[in-house]
């Protein structure tokens, strides 16, 4: 049966050394290197979960009375007819409900493990030169889930999505000089302008799952051509890639990562209810829930939304808008320094070699100290775009709390980043301690009788 | 179970087994109208049954080989990388040749070709002139909630809160006015209001009315806090004062809540006594 | 790094299980006035008000510096503050949270007696009819009136400067009907011509609906929103995975030479 199809195959493709070559390929076995794994499995299941329900999906802001038995409160009430499909979706269509939290749970997670992987990628150095290429690449892939989770997130037309999309727009205003303009030719009109469920249907299931197909791709074949990083070992050198052979052993260990990655959003989609739009009510322009909060990948620009300072500028006639600082510079910044970072410490250190071997965190304390600040400052912001409902949990002024975190994103960064420099220099001496005072002698008898002690280095 | 072959063997079976009965539990569920619990459940089941199966076979059933492939830097020789150079130049220079001014021709064909693919985009949407920032009230209008209904004088006690929007701009053709156009009636006891000199005469009995449509990124300014006299925004938590003209008291947006000047009828129904105090929602280019 | 990210969903998560588990304790039971059936209830309500009330609201319901005066409180005020346990306060001068009501029903309606009778004017008790058969309007009412402060999923949310929008889970539709008619705390109150008897009764049926959540999804997360399931999806979505690569993956062998 494989040698039929090999034959095939062979006879008009010539496979065969292909094959050979590429079924023996060492895959470096590292548990953190199948974070990206999980990234592209995420892709998959997205793809495969958001086909089926673009079956039942209706992308029309085509306002209709809603007859249906899933929600007797919504019987008789005017909504979209998006609204109204996802929730025939989720009531009417038989496993429609499984899907649709699956794919929002794969969407959360999505976003986590491309996050992970990158944040494996950068602390060990992994980026350097010749993969700078697919660091960048590979932040593009980021953008780009995050922009397809918060089409994705505003396509129901729920509360919660059209309060998200009426912030997008003013951020959009808040573009100098020509901010109107992107507004009103993205949103087609002001808001809330009956064309923009369509256009983000557009991009969320034909655009942006385009670019991340065909960047993906790119992604694996740059890394397959360059082959894998690995960390400095016994065998493991800058002149080789140790591994355990693509077939049969890694693949067997790679696809039950992906059944587990499947089997745990099924799990979620089934038991952990998420974004219950039924619940939130179809989307009115005039009325919002409390507390409202984006998905957790936009959370950070969300919080960052809340502890801005009301920072605008008049210049008579004409106005710059206090959102410009944390809904356009503030991003653009972080992913400029993210984007040009290869190129930023090749800079800063003058080392332009090319790099296989991987670096432990340890080894370099300015980049570790870097991005432990960049991961803290981020995390600040996510927790500030909660800070009503934990104010409601302690029972604090959420006043107070935003004050709070308006500082605690600056300093926490600063704080977190000296402990992660101390610990680097710290496990620097100690590695330096332990390779001028190894813990292990070896005693040889000499052939000519007597004992010799030989330090054996430590493992 | 000495051998490590047989217990593997038991336990990928084990696995299987749970995925074959998720499968079942699955089916059944699907076929007797589903459950998503059960539905969830039962794949997930599956799934990682699955999974479990193949770890056990990476762990205890297949060999932990390794193997290394040689690493190598990818850059080439300078020599060929030369060649691929030099016959990216002469090729480039047969193009071009003694054509310069055909040349540049081309080269802004190409330009003008770009620009012209931009065309199509002015067709997104239309003209934000004169709509940003722009309100729909003029003075006279009267009061309406969302269903239409006119907004009397004797609805509100003090204390008491209500949506407006402007009369004949309401329902379902009317969203995007609906949207811009919304304001927070309130009604405070009249001896606590600050109000600014010009805007006496905004307030008569307390009736004070701001946009709802905060200043700061645009959503519902919706959480009234009664005793305080505040509007609060739920999703960034700028926090306007009702009593002096709606100044921002904390938060995030820059610029005060517009007003709309209130008239009571005769009859006692309420009207705009004038337009919008200031540009409706969040700040733009445009918004002076 | 990892562990970075990770710390913010259990912080998180640590301050949930905290919060949820110091809610809803009972209140220490107060000492009642021991009250024959037959005595005049505005008489037994003016014992309880002497013993309870006095302190914070003064002997003439004039109020004092630690609580406001009565004199514009109504059945319904004085209703809605007892019945669900806000009042009276342990510490004046705090924010009223809900807790068992510290009195039997006869005792409620005696201090409502008294202080009606003692030139407390304001909101009656209201009528309240819920009406299960106009959920929809019911809806709308809520939407546009109450979710701002008390979430959608009527779970409660900050109002500001440290005062909640307690939840109304608990709050029975004459409850309801009360807070609406009289606007407690910081909330605005709503009239008769603001919310009409219909709308009335349609709310309260809906408030009622909001006690069981329709929660076909499956575990509800508290209602938290996006925030629960950020979390969930960080701790139980990644983590998952991650138990998955440390069963399959290697780790270090190795440390690095020199």
């Amino acid at each position: 049966m494989i040698r039929k199809l090999v034959d095939a195959l062979d006879e008009r493709l010539g496979v065969a050394p292909f094959l050979r070559h590429a079924l023996r390929k060492a895959f470096p076995d590292h548990w953190s290197f199948m974070l990206g794994e999980v990234a592209a499995y995420c892709f998959v299941f997205i793809l495969l979960s958001g086909t089926y329900l673009t079956f039942f999906f209706h992308p029309s802001s085509h306002q209709a009375i809603y007859h249906g038995h899933g929600v007797p409160s919504l019987d008789g009430r005017a909504m979209s007819d998006a609204y109204a499909s996802v929730l025939r979706i989720s009531f009417e269509t038989q496993a429609g409900l499984l899907i649709r939290q699956a794919h929002h749970w794969c969407a959360l997670l999505f976003a986590a493990a491309v996050i992970t992987h990158m944040a494996r990628v950068f602390f060990t150095g992994a980026y350097r030169k010749p993969r700078d290429l697919n660091w960048v690449i590979g932040l593009t892939l980021l953008l780009l889930v995050m922009g397809d989770g918060f089409t994705g997130y505003s396509l129901p037309d729920d509360q919660l999505s059209g309060a998200g999309l009426r912030i997008a727009q003013s951020i959009a205003l808040a573009i100098p000089v020509i901010g109107s303009w992107v507004a009103f030719l993205f949103f087609g009109g002001n808001f809330p302008s009956p064309e923009i469920t369509n256009r983000l249907y557009a991009i969320h299931i034909l655009f942006i799952p385009l670019a991340l197909g065909g960047l993906i791709a790119l992604h694996v074949a740059i890394l397959w051509h360059q082959k894998h990083t690995q960390f400095p070992g016994k065998r493991q050198r800058e002149n080789n890639v140790v591994g355990s052979p693509l077939w049969p052993t890694y693949a067997v260990k790679s696809l039950a990562l992906m059944a587990a990655t499947f089997g745990v959003l099924l799990l979620l989609g089934g038991l952990v209810e998420i974004n219950p739009v039924w619940q939130y009510g179809p989307y009115d322009p005039w009325t919002v829930a409390s507390p409202a909060q984006p998905d957790w990948y936009v959370g950070w620009l969300d919080g960052a939304l809340r502890v801005a300072p009301p920072w605008a500028i008049r210049l008579g006639g004409h106005t710059i808008s206090a959102l410009l600082w944390p809904g356009i510079v503030l991003p653009g910044v972080l992913f400029g320094i993210l984007y040009s970072w290869p190129w930023l410490e090749r800079k800063l250190t003058g080392d332009r070699a090319y790099h296989e071997l991987l670096q432990f965190p340890w080894q370099n304390p300015l980049r570790t100290s870097v991005g432990v600040a960049a991961l803290t400052f981020a995390a600040m912001l996510l927790l500030a775009a909660s800070d009503d409902v934990q104010a409601r949990l302690w029972h604090v002024s959420v006043q107070q709390l935003a004050w709070f975190y308006r500082f605690a994103v600056w300093i926490a960064p600063v704080i977190a980043a000296a402990i992660a420099w101390r610990i680097c220099v710290e496990l620097q001496a100690r590695h330096a301690y332990e390779q001028d005072h190894p813990s292990r002698v070896v005693l040889k008898r000499a052939p000519e009788g007597g004992f010799e002690e030989e330090p054996v280095p430590t493992p | 179970m000495k051998n490590p072959e047989t217990r593997g063997q038991v336990r990928a079976a084990l696995w299987l087994l749970l995925s074959l009965v998720g499968s079942a539990a699955f089916a059944v569920s699907f076929a007797f109208g589903g459950q998503t619990q059960v539905e969830g459940a039962g794949l997930a089941a599956a799934l990682f049954g699955i999974a479990g199966a193949l770890i056990t076979w990476s762990r205890d059933l297949l060999p932990h080989e390794q193997t290394a492939d040689p690493q190598h830097p990818l850059g080439t020789p300078d020599r060929e990388r030369g060649d691929a150079v030099s016959l990216l130049e002469s090729g480039a220079a047969e193009i071009v040749g003694r054509r310069k001014w055909l040349m540049r021709l081309g080269w802004s064909a190409l330009g003008f070709l770009g620009i012209a693919a931009l065309f199509p985009i002015r067709s997104l949407g239309p003209s934000p002139e004169n709509e940003i920032g722009r309100s729909g009230w003029r003075s006279g209008m009267r009061l309406v909630r969302e269903d239409g209904s006119p907004v009397r004088a004797d609805m509100l006690d003090v204390g008491s809160v209500v949506t407006a929007f402007p009369e004949g701009q309401v329902g379902p053709d009317h969203l995007t006015n609906m949207a811009n156009d919304v304001v927070m009636l309130v009604r405070v006891p009249e001896q606590q209001l600050r109000m600014p000199g010009e805007r006496r005469d905004w307030t008569p009995q307390g009736f004070v009315a701001y946009s709802k449509v905060c200043t700061h990124a645009g959503c519902p300014v919706a959480l009234y806090r009664e005793g305080p006299q505040q509007l609060m925004c739920p999703c960034h938590q700028s926090t306007f004062d009702v009593l002096d003209g709606g100044t921002v008291v904390f938060g995030p947006a820059a610029r005060a809540l517009p007003q709309l000047p209130i008239r009571v009828d005769a009859d006692g129904s309420l009207r705009a006594g004038g337009t919008m105090s200031d540009f409706v929602g969040p700040d733009a280019w445009e918004t002076g | 790094m990892i562990a970075a990210f990770a710390a913010v969903p259990l912080l998180a998560g640590a301050t949930l299980i905290a919060a949820t588990t110091s809610a809803g304790q009972p209140k220490p039971p107060l000492t009642h006035v021991a009250a024959p059936a037959a005595r005049d209830p505005v008489k037994v309500g003016g014992d309880l008000y002497a013993t309870h009330c006095i302190h914070c609201h003064g002997d003439k319901l004039q109020g004092t510096v630690d609580g406001p005066p009565l004199t514009k409180a109504g059945a319904a005020d004085v209703d809605f503050q007892l019945s669900t346990g806000r009042m009276p306060l342990e510490v004046p001068a705090t924010e009223p949270m809900r807790g068992p009501a510290s009195f039997p029903r006869e005792q409620i309606d005696a201090i409502v007696a008294y202080v009606t009778s003692h030139g407390g004017h304001g909101v009656p008790i209201p009528k309240v009819n819920p009406d299960v058969t106009n959920l929809t309007r019911g809806r709308v009412v809520f939407e546009e009136n109450c979710e701002a402060c008390h979430g959608a999923t009527g779970t409660g949310a900050v109002a500001g400067f440290g005062w909640l929008a307690p939840d109304v889970l608990q709050a029975t539709p004459l409850q309801t009907a009360e807070a609406v008619r009289t606007g407690p705390g910081i909330m605005p109150q709503f009239g008769e011509h603001a919310i009409p008897q219909d709308d009335l009764d349609a709310l309260t049926a809906y408030v009622d609906t909001l006690h069981h959540p329709d929660d076909r999804g499956g575990y509800s997360l508290s209602s938290a929103g996006p925030v629960g399931e950020g979390l969930v999806g960080w701790l139980i979505g990644l983590g998952c995975t991650l138990l998955v690569m440390f069963a399959v993956g290697e780790t270090l062998k190795s440390k690095p030479p020199g």
